[in-house]
């Protein structure tokens, strides 16, 4: 049996694009809470700009994983890493629309007074440090760091409430425009989605590396 | 559906001479399923195989320790009848080894050498055999024509033909499309998905990707040591040990 020198020095530089678009999309996470929270809209435009280029990654990634899948006919590990990277790019994709959509919230207006703005920020940093776990995770085939961004993922739900409870709640007391509060509740939901998608690429990462599927509660299927 | 056990190695050392060249291996071979040998050259696939019928008590300095079942009787005691286990498991080689006589002889051979002297039965059990092994189609009209002017793929589904013939219940093949081009591997791939509905076999293969095709359940050999037995599946998507998983991700340095 020969080895596959060749194939496993493809799959090596296949990781390397899938961490360098992590970090593209940490960019685009960062940008958004810049130009949210800090009210930057030249962030906010960065951010939306830079989409392009992540889509771009993202449909070449696919492309690669694809192309090695049938010519390679890879088993085991290899076929886990390749199927993993082909799911852990759509979230990272996904992940970066949310930015996108955080960016241009704020580039309509302004965010939410006082209190609201805490409980999003909270959210906000919430998310950065799981989507860092994940993308550590991710570089560094840690599962014990994956399975604690799946764990983290049950704190962000409860965080994104009690932001949309704050904002409902200054609705009611009229203390928001309605715009402004429909925008902050659309941001609360994009930090949400973002966490989502860092706690599966989280679990993207142990079926990689254990061959385990995990669902609720980040327990084994 | 559970698939009983048709053959079973309990602790099975092999020696030649004085060296070791299966290590107590325990492995079962489920019955009307296709059981794939994998691993490195020398690791002792073919060994193991020819552990099943005895084909090695033809080396002489040869010795075995432990036992080989079938149907849960042990095979390897001297009182037992050797032609007669080499009948219920039948054998196919890697090259296609046809002898020089017509297609027609090649198949009722074994029926003869065993006794047969019914002609009718002796030509509808080559028939039949023939269309076991998806050849008859392709030879009906030149049944009494010379097997060496078939083609390696067509003398191999022959054999196959030969060992169908005596109805075995188990068929050994070590490496059976190893000589061959792939069309004619693919036939025999197909052949032995057809085949498993009615025999147990056990596969010897040098490709991953053969075994990965065609068999339900694969062992990995290494060194004469048995290091993981499973689901193909399982084998090929997430291998239990470490030195499978290098194995059949070729990262064997
Ligand atoms: N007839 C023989 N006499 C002595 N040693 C043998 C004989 N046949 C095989 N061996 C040795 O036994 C080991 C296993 O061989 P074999 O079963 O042919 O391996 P595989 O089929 O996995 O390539 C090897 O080290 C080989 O050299
Ligand atoms: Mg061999």
């Amino acid at each position: 049996m020969e080895t596959r020198a060749h194939f496993h020095a493809e799959l090596e530089a296949l990781k390397g694009r899938v961490t360098a678009l992590c970090g593209l999309v940490e960019d685009s996470r960062q940008g958004a809470v810049a130009a949210y929270l800090g009210r930057d809209l030249g962030m906010a435009k960065q951010v939306i700009e830079a989409d392009r280029v992540i889509n771009q990654q993202t449909c070449d990634i696919d492309d690669a994983c694809l192309k090695l899948l049938a010519l390679e006919q890879p088993v085991a590990l290899d076929l886990r890493r390749i199927v993993g990277y082909a799911r852990a790019v759509i979230n990272l994709e996904r992940l970066a629309d949310e930015a996108v959509n955080i960016a241009e919230g704020a580039l309509a207006g302004a965010g939410l007074p006082g209190d609201c703005d805490g409980t999003l920020q909270r959210l906000s940093e919430h998310v950065a440090a799981m989507y860092a776990l994940a993308a550590r995770s991710f570089v560094g085939d840690d599962v014990d760091a994956a399975m604690e961004v799946c764990r983290l993922d049950e704190q962000a739900r409860e965080l994104a409430v009690a932001a949309m409870r704050c904002i409902t709640q200054s609705l009611s007391q009229c203390q928001a425009s309605p715009e402004d509060g429909v925008r902050a509740i659309l941001a609360c939901r994009s930090f949400e989605r973002m966490a989502a998608h860092a706690a599966n690429i989280a679990e993207i990462l142990v079926f990689i590396v254990k061959g385990v599927v995990l669902s609720q509660k980040c327990q084994p299927r | 559906m559970q698939h009983s056990v048709k053959m079973a190695a309990e602790n099975l050392d092999f020696y030649y001479g004085r060296f070791r060249a299966l290590e107590s291996i325990n492995l079962e071979i489920p019955e009307r399923q296709v059981s794939a040998l994998i691993g490195p050259s020398g690791c002792g696939k073919s060994t193991f195989l020819r552990c099943l019928n005895r084909m090695n008590d033809l080396i002489p300095g040869t010795r075995t320790e432990g036992a080989v079942l079938l149907d849960g009787v042990k095979v390897n005691v001297p009182s037992l009848d050797v032609v007669e286990l080499r009948r219920k498991v039948g054998m196919v080689f890697q090259k296609p080894n046809p002898f020089p006589k017509t297609i027609f002889e090649n198949v009722a051979y074994g029926l003869r050498v065993g006794g047969v002297s019914d002609r009718n039965f002796i030509s509808s059990q080559v028939e039949k055999s023939l269309i076991a092994a998806g050849l008859f189609t392709e030879v009906k009209d030149r049944l009494h024509d010379s097997a060496l002017g078939l083609s390696g793929g067509q003398q191999q589904r022959l054999c196959i033909a030969r060992a169908v013939a005596l109805e075995p219940e188990v068929l050994l093949m070590d490496e059976p499309a190893s000589a061959l081009d792939p069309i004619a591997t693919q036939k025999i791939e197909e052949l032995i998905a057809e085949l498993k509905r009615n025999y147990t076999i056990v596969i010897v293969t040098h490709s991953m990707q053969q075994a990965a095709r065609v068999s339900d359940r694969t062992a990995f050999f290494y060194m004469g040591q048995l290091v993981e037995v499973g689901p193909t599946e399982g084998i090929f998507t997430r291998p239990a040990k470490q030195q499978t998983e290098d194995y059949v991700t070729g990262r064997f340095g």
